[in-house]
């Protein structure tokens, strides 16, 4: 485990996972670098408290190289600076965003109640692919939005498919924490 | 390396592990605690990795090594990657305990029993190999990682009695394995530095493994993956077939720490 970090001293130089078209829009954890050491990369997981990261892994460029090879980490073309109460997420065009915790929340809230909107009306139309992929959408923005869950569970038991209906069941349950 | 040679690495082992245990004073009078051998024996083969590579396995239902992927042109194997320099490409990588790759977002986890069909061409050892080059530090230098490497391959499903010594003598309780907190004593093997991988036993499989057999135990995804059709797929057979699936709100995405409580929270249910 890393000592303590200053964020101010932390720049970005990627996030820690490799998404896919089905799993936009996505908070996902950034991978630090020491300004001051670039050979010093840290790894989640980690915890912010007091403006610092604490507990991360700490690595090495080859670590780095050696998780982007494998397709763990996706690496920026520029590190930025890092900043305390931001968060990083990545866009449903796979553009990354780093902006205050309070404005992302928000963007993703809003993508999130958007996309529910729309996938009871595509729903309600009989487009189920469509209101499939719409709820798969509002869940990448927030996943303890259960009504996508339902609206997934109506989807396949309208397609009398017991199984799926059930797996859908199953997420509502944890999702509402039970 | 053949069964036999593992098996005297084994054996060597042992009689290291006894010596060091008379030596420091920590041998055990009675039987280990059911605790270690329930764990030791039962405790379950762990592979972790990203969403997007969890997707890519869940679509081609295998597990492959990173010769096969270089083979199936999926992703080139570098001639100074850690598996090409330890002689290591031609395996699966899973760790007999919870997940331990840091930064990885979906797992799946085998049944112990899986082991017994890889007598032969299977093998373990007390730590994470790839730890050898970048992470850990040997007592001897002049050894290479490959020898050193090479002395501790130990037999499947054989390894767990070391394990089972290991829990019941070197660890404060046995549950300290399973949460990742050091053992109170180092052990005979003498490496440093690194992390929990340190002493984590890893398990080293041929070219491939199918995932849908009824060897998988579990598979873990975030709730918010459901959206993709192939983790969708995975949990839907889950479900088709009575092999659990342990899904959690992962809203900050590639949350490494959800992913390794609910693996322990879920070992210890199953069985302790």
């Amino acid at each position: 485990m890393a000592a303590p970090r200053q964020i101010t001293e932390l720049e970005i130089v990627g996030y820690a996972t490799v998404l896919k078209d089905t799993m936009v829009p996505s908070v996902v954890p950034p991978v630090f670098r020491l300004k001051a050491d670039p050979s010093c990369i840290l790894f989640p997981p980690y915890a912010f408290s007091g403006g610092s990261v604490w507990n991360a892994t700490e690595a090495s460029p080859h670590d780095l190289e050696r998780l982007a090879e494998r397709n763990e980490i996706t690496r920026f073309e520029r590190p930025f600076p890092a900043q305390g109460d931001f968060e990083l997420w990545v866009d449903q065009k796979m553009a990354a965003h780093y902006e205050p915790r309070a404005k992302a929340d928000e963007a993703l809230r809003s993508i999130a109640n958007d996309s529910i909107r729309d996938a009871r009306e595509a729903f309600a139309g009989g487009n189920q692919a469509e209101a499939d992929r719409l709820c798969g959408v509002a869940l990448s923005a927030d996943d303890r939005l259960v009504e996508a869950l339902a609206i997934k569970a109506a989807i396949r038991r309208q397609r009398r498919d017991a199984a799926g209906e059930r797996v859908m069941g199953k997420l509502a349950s944890r999702a509402l924490g039970l | 390396m053949s069964r036999e040679r593992r098996e005297e690495n084994l054996r060597q082992l042992s009689a290291r592990f006894d010596d060091y245990a008379r030596l420091n004073m920590i041998e055990r009078a009675g039987p280990v605690p059911p605790e270690a051998a329930a764990l030791a024996q039962s405790v379950y083969l762990a592979h972790s990795t990203s969403e997007t590579n969890f997707s890519a396995i869940c679509e081609s239902n295998r597990l492959l090594s990173p010769q096969r992927l270089h083979a199936e042109r999926i992703r080139a194997l570098r001639a100074d990657s850690v598996e090409a320099l330890l002689g290591t490409a031609n395996a699966v990588f899973l760790y007999a305990g919870p997940f331990r790759f840091p930064a990885t977002g979906c797992g799946v986890l085998f049944a112990a029993g899986l082991e017994t069909n890889y007598k032969e061409g299977g093998l373990a050892t007390p730590f994470d190999s790839g730890g050898l080059l970048h992470g850990f530090t040997r007592i001897d230098p002049a050894e290479t990682p490959a020898a050193f490497l090479a002395r501790h391959e130990l037999p499947l499903p054989d390894h767990r009695r070391y394990l089972e010594a290991s829990l019941g003598v070197l660890f404060s309780t046995p549950l300290d394995y399973l949460h990742g907190n050091d053992p109170a004593w180092p052990g005979p093997i003498g490496l440093t530095g690194g992390d929990r991988r340190r002493w984590t036993h890893e398990v080293r499989l041929p070219d491939q493994i199918d995932l849908r057999t009824g060897y998988l135990q579990a598979v873990f995804v975030p709730i918010s993956r459901v959206a993709d059709p192939h983790i969708y797929g995975m949990l839907r057979w889950c479900e088709h077939s009575g092999v659990d699936y342990v899904s959690f709100n992962a809203s900050h995405g590639g949350d490494f720490e959800t992913l390794k409580r609910e693996c322990v929270d879920y070992i210890t249910r199953q069985i302790l």
